[in-house]
Formats: C-alpha cells, sequence, structure tokens
C-alpha cells in the first residue's frame, strides 16, 4: 500500500492544521491491517471515502482545551489528520470495516476472495 | 492505571539559584524559568525520553499536564510524582515500554494529583498548593 500523491490529498506541513498520522500496515493473506494513529478523536470525527482506488482517511481532532486553561506551555496540535492511500485492486474495498480505539482508528481491508491463495488438494 | 507519590526526593528547578541571586521567590516557576522557557520557546519540560512532549495549562486550582499516547489502555499506564518530576511509564505489550519524564511547576500538592486517559490522551491533573492560589484581597 503507497501513500498517494494526488493533489487533493496533499497535506501541506507548513499547516499545522492538517497532518498526515502515523500509521502502519500488516499485510496477511487474508487481510491487511491498518492502524492509523489519531489521538484526540472520537468515531463521529472519522470519515473513510474510497474512490478509483484511492483511500482517503480524514479524522478531525475534538478534544478541546477548557477556555478556563492558561498555556505555560503549549506544544501545538493538529486540528485534523489526512491520510491517502493508494490501494491495490486485491482489495475487497466494499468489505472494509473500521473501528477507533483508544486513539487509533483500525481499519481491515480484506483481500478479494478471487486473488486469496489457494490451497489445492492433492488427490 | 496506578498512581504513585513520592515526597522524599525534591527536584529544584535548574534556574533555582540564578533565581535566589536575583532575589526571586524560589517557590513556584519561577520568573526566570518562565521567561527562558517562553522565550527560547524550549519545551517546558526538561528531561523528555521518548517522542511528544506534553503540553501544560494552568487555572487557579491545578496544573494540567496532557500527553498522547494513542493506542494505551488505562491499564498499562503508570504515573509516579517524585518531588516535581512527574514521570509517565506506558506499556503497549510485553517488549514495549515507554517512559517520559518532565519536571513539573513547584508548588504541587502531591496529595492533589490525578490522571485520566481518554481517545489516546492522558491528562494529569497537578492541585497547587494553597499559598500558590491566586488570592483576592479585599480593600477595606
Amino acid at each position: 500500500m503507497k501513500n498517494n500523491t494526488n493533489e487533493l490529498c496533499a497535506v501541506s506541513d507548513s499547516a499545522l492544521s492538517t497532518v498526515k498520522p502515523k500509521y502502519t500496515v500488516r499485510q496477511h493473506d487474508e487481510v491487511w491491517e491498518l492502524s492509523i494513529e489519531v489521538p484526540g478523536s472520537k468515531k463521529n470525527d472519522v470519515d473513510i471515502a474510497y474512490e478509483d482506488g484511492i483511500l482517503d482517511v480524514r479524522v478531525r481532532r475534538s478534544d478541546d482545551i477548557p477556555d478556563t486553561w492558561r498555556p505555560i506551555n503549549f506544544v501545538e496540535r493538529p486540528r485534523e489528520y489526512r491520510l491517502c492511500l493508494d490501494v491495490p485492486e486485491s482489495i475487497a474495498a466494499d468489505k472494509i470495516e473500521a473501528k477507533l480505539k483508544e486513539g487509533v482508528l483500525h481499519l481491515d481491508l480484506p483481500v478479494s476472495e478471487a486473488v486469496k491463495p489457494l490451497a489445492i488438494e492433492v488427490k | 492505571m496506578k498512581l504513585a507519590r513520592y515526597h522524599n526526593s525534591p527536584v529544584t528547578n535548574p534556574l533555582s539559584g540564578l533565581d535566589a541571586l536575583l532575589g526571586f521567590p524560589s517557590t513556584g516557576l519561577s520568573p526566570l524559568w518562565d521567561i527562558a522557557t517562553r522565550l527560547s520557546n524550549v519545551p517546558w519540560d526538561r528531561v523528555v525520553m521518548g517522542q511528544g512532549a506534553p503540553s501544560l495549562f494552568e487555572d487557579d486550582e491545578n496544573y494540567y499536564a496532557r500527553f498522547e499516547f494513542p493506542g494505551v489502555k488505562k491499564e498499562g499506564v503508570a504515573v509516579e510524582l517524585t518531588g516535581n518530576q512527574l514521570a509517565i511509564t506506558v506499556e503497549r505489550g510485553e517488549d514495549n515500554v515507554e517512559s517520559r519524564s518532565v519536571t513539573v511547576p513547584e508548588g504541587v500538592d502531591p496529595e492533589k494529583v490525578g490522571a485520566k486517559l481518554a481517545d489516546g490522551i492522558l491528562t494529569v491533573t497537578l492541585g497547587k498548593l494553597e499559598a500558590q492560589k491566586p488570592r483576592v484581597i479585599k480593600v477595606k
């Protein structure tokens, strides 16, 4: 799975408001597991789109700082995470499943039945 | 989540000697310390092991330190305050242990330290000692 460099998906480095999140991909025979680090986000903050082989994941951050807190040292946080990946044709895009747990978005990308390795029985 | 408190090994502000020389009081977030960290844009925490410096906030009652720990369950987090050294140890699995240690402002009440983990963000609340809280003085 490659990073997509499509202009629409481009994340500008200068603008801290949207950043590319850290992610890992684990490839298994049946399913690819994609984990994306999105601390500070809730289920309703997640938008996942798939079109023309591009998986576009946008996650807003909703961990607001209370108004009464005065910053002593404020480490700038992104407002949104965005990750675009080229998904190979072997992935059954209509069967992608996602869940958000402890600030990590987990996506299961199942491999299409057609390309799964076949075990051929010897008769 | 484990929460341990120690009172016996005070960690001093590295600039406290200078502060004393210049006649600044030695309690609380010293003026020099404060100015130095703000001007130089040096993170407030002097000792950070691993990635990700915390953000630090305050209100009249507490200091608040916020760390990002995506993918960590609360059972895997230990918070320890020794003097004004706040140590966070995070366990993600057998061989995946991460430690972060930061110096917090002086004047924290060790009896009033709490921690909350939500959506991969750990917020440590450090209650201020009475002497650190702003006082309203009535004009007679």
